[in-house]
Parts: C-alpha cells; sequence; structure tokens
C-alpha cells in the first residue's frame, strides 16, 4: 500500500495533523508506505502506482491545477482531505481580491516584502477563480475539517487504509455541544471581542454568530466548549449540503429568528462581513456558489471589484 | 408516524416544538418527545429547524422527493 500526501493552495496543516497522530502513525508506517509528501519528506514527484492519494488545499494557481491531474493519473483513489480540499476552504476568500490588490499586498505593502517592490513573473499564474479541488476532477473521498481533529483520524485513516467500513456521526457540530440552547428575548448581535460568553448557554442565543448549527461536525464541538463560537471550519452540515433552498446563510437567519422572536429583516441588519463571518471556509466552492440562495456570488462581485 | 430523537445529540432548545405545525414535539426533561407522532404530516419542517439534526423521521427522506444538483449527490455519497 502506497499513499501520498499532497499540498495544493493551503498551509500544510492538514499534513501536520496526519503527524499529530503521534505514535499511531508507526502502526501507519508499519500497513502503508508513504512515498510522497513535501512537508514531511524531500521527493519531489508523484511516483506511480500510488494506492491513496490525499489532497490537501485548493486549487488557485495553474501549478495546483496540474498538480492534481497528475496525481489523479497516478492514484487509484484520490481523497479530498481537509476543507480547502473539500469547499476552497480559506483560500477561496483570496476572491474577494483583485489580482492587483493580492499581489501588491504580498510583494510590496507587507512588512517582510523586498524594497525593490518587483512582482515575481517566473512563478505560475493564477486561475480566474478558486476551486475546490472536486469541482475540477473526480474525487473518492472527502474528508473534512480545518484540519480534520486528530481523535478523528485515528479512526478513519486506519480503516482508509484497510478498506474498512465505520460508522460515524454526520450530524451538526450542535450535536456534539453540551451547551443549552433556548428561546431568548432582547437579543442583539456581538462583536467576538464583546464580553466574556457564560459557559453554559448557547453562544448563539448569547448574542455570538456560532455557526455550529449549520456546519458539520466530528470536532467534538471543541471551541464552542472552550467558549470560542464556531466559524464553520469543517464546512456545512450535510442537510445545509444536500438541500438546494438551504444555504449557510439562510440557515442562520432563519434558526435565529426562531430562536429570538426577531423578524428576519431585522435580524439581516445586524449582520457583518458575511464573506468572513460565515463564508470563510466555503467561498471557493462551486457547490456552495450555486446555491439557489447562496450570497457567495454576490460578495464576490461587490468585493473584487 | 416512526419518529426517532436522538437525545444524545438534542440541545434542547425547542424550535421544534415551535415549528411544527401539528404540536406533535413536547419538550421533556431538556429533550424533544414526539408526543403525538400520529399527528404529523411528514413535512419535516422540524428537520430543517433542528441545530443538532437529532430527529429522524422513517421512511420519509426530503431529498428523494425533490431531487437536485448531480455533482451535490455525487459529494454527498462521498463524505465520510
Amino acid at each position: 500500500m502506497k499513499i501520498a500526501i499532497e499540498e495544493l493552495a493551503g498551509c500544510s496543516g492538514c499534513t501536520i495533523a496526519v503527524l499529530d497522530l503521534h505514535e499511531m502513525l508507526l502502526d501507519l508506517v508499519a500497513q502503508a508506505d508513504i512515498v510522497y509528501s513535501p512537508v514531511i519528506m524531500d521527493v519531489k514527484e508523484p511516483p506511480e502506482g500510488i494506492d491513496i492519494a490525499f489532497v490537501t488545499g485548493a486549487i488557485r494557481n495553474e501549478e495546483n491545477h496540474e498538480r492534481l491531474k497528475l496525481l489523479r493519473k497516478r492514484a487509484k483513489k484520490v481523497v479530498a482531505f481537509g476543507t480547502c480540499a473539500c469547499y476552497g476552504g480559506v483560500s477561496g476568500l483570496s476572491m474577494l481580491s483583485s489580482n492587483d490588490e493580492l499581489f501588491n499586498y504580498v510583494y510590496r505593502e507587507t512588512a517582510t516584502a523586498d524594497d525593490d517592490g518587483v512582482i515575481p513573473n517566473d512563478v505560475p499564474p493564477f486561475l480566474y477563480r478558486a476551486f475546490a479541488v472536486g469541482d475540477i476532477t473526480k474525487i473518492d473521498y472527502y474528508i473534512t475539517g480545518c484540519p480534520p481533529k486528530e481523535a478523528f483520524l485515528r479512526q478513519i485513516i486506519p480503516a482508509i487504509i484497510a478498506g474498512d467500513t465505520l460508522a460515524l456521526s454526520r450530524k451538526s457540530v450542535c450535536a456534539e455541544c453540551d451547551r443549552k440552547m433556548g428561546p431568548v428575548e432582547n437579543w442583539s448581535l456581538k462583536r467576538r471581542h464583546e464580553g466574556i460568553p457564560d459557559r453554559e448557554h448557547c453562544l448563539l442565543g448569547q448574542g455570538y454568530l456560532c455557526l455550529g448549527s449549520v456546519t458539520f461536525g466530528r470536532c467534538g464541538a471543541a471551541c464552542p466548549k472552550n467558549n470560542v463560537p464556531c466559524t464553520g471550519c469543517n464546512g456545512p452540515s450535510l442537510d445545509v449540503l444536500r438541500e438546494p433552498c438551504r444555504d449557510i446563510y439562510n440557515m442562520m437567519l432563519r434558526r435565529i429568528s426562531d430562536l429570538t422572536d426577531k423578524p428576519q429583516k431585522e435580524v439581516e441588519k445586524e449582520f457583518y462581513d458575511v464573506a468572513h463571518t460565515m463564508y470563510a471556509f466555503t467561498i471557493g466552492s462551486l457547490i456552495m456558489e450555486d446555491k439557489e440562495n447562496s450570497k457567495i456570488r454576490d460578495l464576490v462581485k461587490e468585493r473584487s471589484g | 408516524m416512526d419518529i426517532r430523537v436522538d437525545t444524545d445529540a438534542c440541545v434542547g432548545c425547542g424550535l421544534c416544538v415551535k415549528d411544527c405545525p401539528m404540536d406533535v414535539y413536547e419538550l421533556r426533561d431538556g429533550v424533544s418527545v414526539p408526543v403525538k407522532p400520529k399527528n404529523c404530516m411528514g413535512c419535516l419542517s422540524c428537520h430543517e429547524i433542528c441545530p443538532a439534526q437529532a430527529l429522524e423521521h422513517r421512511g420519509i427522506y426530503p431529498a428523494r422527493r425533490h431531487y437536485i444538483d448531480m455533482r451535490v449527490c455525487e459529494m454527498l455519497n462521498r463524505v465520510i
């Protein structure tokens, strides 16, 4: 069994999540050879005859695209690994700026940029937008998470390698959260830096924009349990993905309105920076963008200029 | 109607109680209980509103009624 872990437009955190298996890695390498992984070894090109290729990161430039095509040819199974690969992830947020803005910022405006201000032209050019890998090629399995959490990987990776099936939860983050949710009065939206949320009650009810109810679980609700509202890093929950009329924005709106008895129009007025607060991890996904009531198209149009 | 509530997942928010047009549910000890399952007409509006996806109506599948995007179905089958 040969496995490969590829890095495309991402932060390599997903590969580090595999390394986070710690001593279980020894069991993993006893079962399978890691033949290619730019983050953890020195091989430059994926060899032929890979059994399972884990692809992490989105497709943002031509090199990413070529790499993905090559890997698809050389691997029997391709697994989209992590939220960037499944839904475009944080890399997709680059669609909110024009290419000029991005290159100016990276090569001229940051404190660590060279003084000469030269924008290199010998690097792979950008594609016209970001893609999730599933938008470009056939994918055999999707594993979401930013990164996929270690406790979950401990179950899923040995099963994939052995070809076993596993029954895993397919519910949202709320299903794993231990906070009490209930109707609230006088609700108003709070920014994250305002006040300290109490540990007992639902963060959404307390006014924080917690995306737990529209986000796929398997993280053990790690953030809400530590008083941090869910940012939606696992991608949309499966009901939001499945139903054509459901989208992250409209389901959040509806749920807040039902919890608070505030009309949807009023709630909507309080939302801020929807691209970053609601679509931070799914903005690069064509599947999420093509939903009838998705806000992604408008946001990208409005902000990229 | 055979309605199952995943009591571990249920967060006791009472949205299904409020949302159900036929008053099928009641909150008992912080968990939703389908007290009048016979009244259920299978609209599944409770599925839509449940933040924890704790509800299951045996034999009714919303996605089988109005069929959708091929890409979505392909992806859905492959999320593991």
